[in-house]
């Protein structure tokens, strides 16, 4: 199948430090890939040049058959048909919730989505809290409407970086809620993420990264019930 | 917290701040009073030093908005991400920030001024004014863009805003709200500077308490009389300052941090 969303040759130095060296992926329609490693491991980063949020040093980036080209003219339309959610949120403080999601799809599109917004906000059950400011939300209610926020943009891919790492305990079950669904739906998906039990549980395909390569990668049950590398093991061993 | 505590200690420390503000208003006319103080003779130059009230308060906000227009400009000069425009920035703010503002003020009106044919002192003043303004105002502007977290800009560009619909809607309303307390401590050091014009000329509050003070001898009197003018403008815009710091404050306004 042609791939949605596919990264070639990606390498990000900053400095003396190699971030990403030479990583390729690429994402099919409705495929659920999940970014596993420790921290520093180039998870993050891989993300934020898929979206040019960082700018990688070579690679390319195509989604649906467009280049994200950082410096190009369409690099705000490409982003706009990808989603990202951050480990923070990053909710504007100063709109209500209603209006976090309602922004882009007006600035970008010129186009009023409230029946939308409010069909998303059910979705990930926050509609009473819909004319409040994001300050007064708990962590995994800002996290859901941040994903809220991001899906009313009809994105084709959406990028998780660490959703649930800001989280308590007690929310991170909430928040992967909302994403299993989006994944049952068929969602293309990446996400970077620390819980091991959701990797296993949705994932397609689980990369492995250390030191801004991927070491490893397959489907959840050849990595966690049959890992190839030592550094997997190892790696596994900590976190299960 | 207990019903109605914050309520409590709000309202007692606005009757100490009142004690306090009598007790020293007793002391001040108990000292007048010891001496031979005589603000009858200042009474008579009323009007004059109403018209140089306005004077003044004129100056000081077509000088404020000058400042500010020109500090916006400063500020994306400073924030400019090539380095020409920034280091552009950077000195203006040098210059303007590190000489005294008399200096500034002498050199616009002996040397500029004429060199463009500029005649009105009140211009002269006021524009001089609005740009030494403009090199505080532009660092107080810049701060509040910068303060605002990198993931703002983040979360708007992964949604697909573009770098100008960014600053307009996502960072400049919040920076703008930071900015409130240090652009009202702006306005209220401006018009304290603004007694200077008096230097080349301009018939500003202090220079009608001046003239005053030479024509009855009672320069005392009369420089007491313009402290309190200035005072008059600059404590309701401090107590402002302070109301609006503190609601500020109390809504805590990122909403990213854990």
């Amino acid at each position: 199948m042609k791939p949605l969303l596919s990264l070639t040759g990606i390498t990000k130095r900053y400095g003396d430090l190699t971030a990403l060296d030479r990583v390729d992926l690429s994402v099919s329609p409705g495929e659920v890939v999940v970014l596993i490693g420790p921290s520093g491991s180039g998870k993050s980063t891989l993300l934020r040049c898929a979206n040019a949020l960082e700018v990688p040093d070579q690679g390319e980036v195509v989604l649906d058959g467009e280049v994200a080209d950082p410096f190009g003219r369409n690099i705000d339309r490409v982003r706009a048909r990808m989603g990202m959610v951050f480990q923070h949120f990053h909710l504007f403080p100063h709109k209500t919730v209603l209006e976090n999601l309602l922004l882009a799809p007006k600035l970008v599109h010129g186009e009023d989505r409230t029946a939308t917004a409010i069909r998303l906000l059910e979705r990930v059950g926050v509609c009473e809290k819909r004319d409040v400011y994001p300050d007064t939300l708990s962590g995994g209610q800002k996290q859901r409407v941040a994903i809220a926020r991001a899906l009313i943009m009809d994105p084709v891919a959406m990028l998780f970086d660490e959703p649930t790492s800001a989280l308590d305990p007690e929310m991170v079950g909430e928040v992967l809620a909302v994403m299993r669904s989006l994944a049952a739906e068929g969602m293309t998906m990446v996400v970077a993420s620390h819980v091991m039990g959701f990797a296993r549980e949705v994932a397609h395909r689980v990369l492995f990264l250390e030191e801004g390569r991927i070491v490893e990668a397959g489907t959840p049950e050849q990595m966690f019930d049959h890992p190839q590398s030592t550094r997997l093991k190892e790696f596994l061993s900590v976190v299960l | 917290m207990v019903p109605g505590s914050g309520h409590g200690t709000n309202s007692s420390r606005i009757l100490i701040r009142i004690a306090l503000t009598l007790l020293l208003a007793g002391a001040f006319t108990a000292l007048l009073s010891t001496s031979d103080y005589s603000f009858g003779a200042i009474w008579a130059y009323r009007s004059l030093l109403l018209k140089g009230l306005l004077l003044t308060l004129a100056a000081t906000a077509a000088a404020y908005v000058l400042g500010f227009g020109l500090g916006i400009g400063v500020a994306l000069l400073r924030l400019s991400r090539s380095i020409v425009p920034r280091h552009l920035g950077d000195l203006y703010v040098e210059i303007f920030r590190g000489t005294p503002f008399l200096v500034q003020l002498s050199l616009f009106y002996f040397g500029i001024a004429p060199m463009l044919g500029i005649d009105s002192k009140f211009l002269i003043g006021t524009v001089s004014l609005g740009l030494f303004a403009a090199s505080y105002s532009g660092e107080i502007i810049r701060a509040g863009i910068e303060s605002i977290e990198r993931g703002q800009v983040e979360a708007a560009r992964s949604l697909g805003l573009s770098r100008r619909q960014t600053m307009r809607y996502v960072v400049l309303p919040q920076a703008l709200k930071r900015m409130i307390p240090p652009l009202t401590g702006e306005l209220i050091a401006l018009t304290k500077e603004s007694s200077l014009l008096f230097f080349i000329g301009v018939v500003e509050l202090f220079a009608v308490a001046n003239q005053a003070g030479a024509d009855t001898y009672l320069y005392l009197e009369a420089y007491i009389v313009a402290g309190f003018c200035y005072l008059l403008i600059n404590i309701p815009l401090s107590l402002l300052s302070r109301g609006l710091e503190k609601r500020l404050s109390t809504s805590k306004t990122p909403g990213d941090h854990l």
